[in-house]
């Protein structure tokens, strides 16, 4: 069973706080095991019955759904799964409140952290608590200004049983290690990395080019500030503020790289033409922008399409249902970007030796969203 | 104790799953009470540990007690062992219904 790196600013769990966040991730273990039975369940039983009453197979996920939701073991362990959610944070917020967040005191200081407690929280974050952790990346009613940073990095292992890897990073490994091989000659002297949440992915986009400036910003204080005392801990020096990324107060052409990760599907429809269009802004001639996210839907499975949305419907993740059917490709280039300087990109996954020595997951890659600011 | 208090409830939407609310109740109850058998359990094996290796039993020894990787992986296989029972019949209703 995968443990995250004790670092100094991670509040340590009792014996029996350890206890039931393990508990919850082994739960959500087995019940991603009785989920694959579902598949089987769909074709011999749930669509055949479609078929019957209605004289032809589902037209849409949202048919499967209606058929699929019916079902009592689905539901079964539907409830299951939305309860081991909602256990999991309580699990970490335990621990949180016991211990508070311990500070290293890091001195001399890495990096740097520029709070902004005036900025405005857009609607995608107040409306509901993203992937229902209380309070949000923002805190909600929690007075402790870091804590919530805390709960999602404890939280995260949990939810991902542990496949982020020891410093939930995985996707940041993949995603710089697959910019260091595509932009062998690439001149990166400063990095921009949006919605960085607690920096899992900043870090290694840090350590894979060690003499870049790395920027990193996110729209919650309490990630943001967390963040820091992580990447002080950790030893990386990174510079965290708390801006949106629709609106930045950097300089235009200010960067090389601009990046995020899994931050596209926790905005809206009308935050992306505007986080597309700042990126533009920011870029040097030549930068380089990446949006690393969930892709579009492809294919036509029905009953695949319906499971992948578990999370929209269950896991107050509002826009990502949308985001896999818009053309981003489109809003990229309405953005600023040439259509021919507009791609998607995929990371390959973990090699087969972190898989082994970091436990991360397996899989085959992260898809991205590609878009090169003309020279 | 820090003295900090976090919000414990998610806002937004609650999605109701099975045929009367009391039931999603009693299902997120009984989730909990398997939660702490397994912390119990943990427990348990935590103070067997501590005493097999020391022989004997201080106050903080279960609280203190670091587990190295290979308990936790034989805490976690007993945690399956666990879920295999308590889903059995669900699993099996999946494949043959």
């Amino acid at each position: 069973m995968l443990k995250l790196h004790q670092h100094a600013a991670l509040p340590k769990p009792s014996r029996d706080e350890a206890a039931r966040q393990d508990y919850v991730h082994d739960l959500r273990r087995s019940l991603a095991g009785v989920r694959v039975g579902f598949a089987g369940l769909y074709q011999d039983r749930i669509e055949p019955g479609f078929i019957k009453t209605q004289g032809r197979p589902p037209k849409d996920r949202h048919e499967v759904r209606h058929a699929m939701t019916a079902n009592p073991h689905y539901q079964l362990w539907s409830a299951a799964q939305r309860f081991s959610q909602e256990l999991g944070w309580e699990s970490v917020i335990d621990t949180v409140e016991a211990r508070g967040v311990p500070d290293p005191e890091v001195k001399p200081p890495l990096g740097t952290l520029t709070l902004d407690p005036a900025l405005p929280l857009p609607k995608y974050h107040d409306a509901q608590d993203i992937h229902l952790m209380p309070g949000g990346y923002h805190g909600g009613e929690a007075a402790d200004p870091l804590a919530n940073g805390a709960v999602f990095d404890m939280g995260v292992r949990i939810w991902g049983t542990g496949g982020m890897g020891p410093e939930n990073d995985i996707l940041g490994v993949i995603t710089s290690a697959w910019f260091a091989a595509e932009y062998p000659d690439f001149n990166l002297k400063r990095i921009l990395d949006m919605g960085c949440s607690i920096g899992g992915s900043t870090l290694p986009w840090k350590r894979t080019f060690p003499e870049a400036e790395v920027h990193a910003i996110d729209v919650a204080g309490p990630i943001i500030g967390y963040g820091h005392r992580r990447a002080e801990a950790l030893g990386v020096a990174v510079h965290f503020s708390q801006q949106n990324a629709e609106h930045t107060n950097f300089e235009a052409g200010s960067f090389d790289v601009v990046v995020s990760h899994i931050m596209l599907h926790e905005t809206s429809r009308s935050a992306l033409p505007r986080i597309f269009a700042e990126c533009h802004r920011l870029l040097r001639p030549g930068g380089i922008m990446l949006h690393f996210d969930i892709g579009p839907i492809v294919g036509t499975n029905h009953f695949q399409d319906f499971m992948a949305e578990w999370e929209v419907l269950n896991n107050n993740e509002a826009f990502l249902g949308t985001l896999r059917k818009i053309d981003v490709e489109a809003l990229i280039v309405e953005a600023g970007f040439a259509p021919d300087h507009v791609s998607r990109v995929i990371a390959p996954g973990p090699s087969q030796e972190a898989v082994k020595s970091k436990g991360y997951v397996n899989f085959t890659g992260a898809p991205g969203y590609r878009g090169i600011k003309q020279s | 104790m820090s003295g900090t208090i976090l919000q414990r409830t998610a806002k937004g939407r609650r999605p109701r799953y099975l045929d009367q609310q009391s039931n999603d109740d009693l299902l997120r109850m009984l989730l909990v009470t398997v939660q702490e058998l397994s912390v119990t359990r943990d427990r348990l094996a935590a103070l067997e540990t501590v005493l097999e290796q020391t022989g004997t039993l201080t106050p903080q020894a279960v609280d203190g007690f670091e587990p190295d990787a290979a308990w936790d992986d034989s805490r976690s296989l007993a945690r399956d062992d666990l879920h295999a029972r308590l889903f059995r019949s669900l699993s099996a209703a999946i494949k043959t219904e």
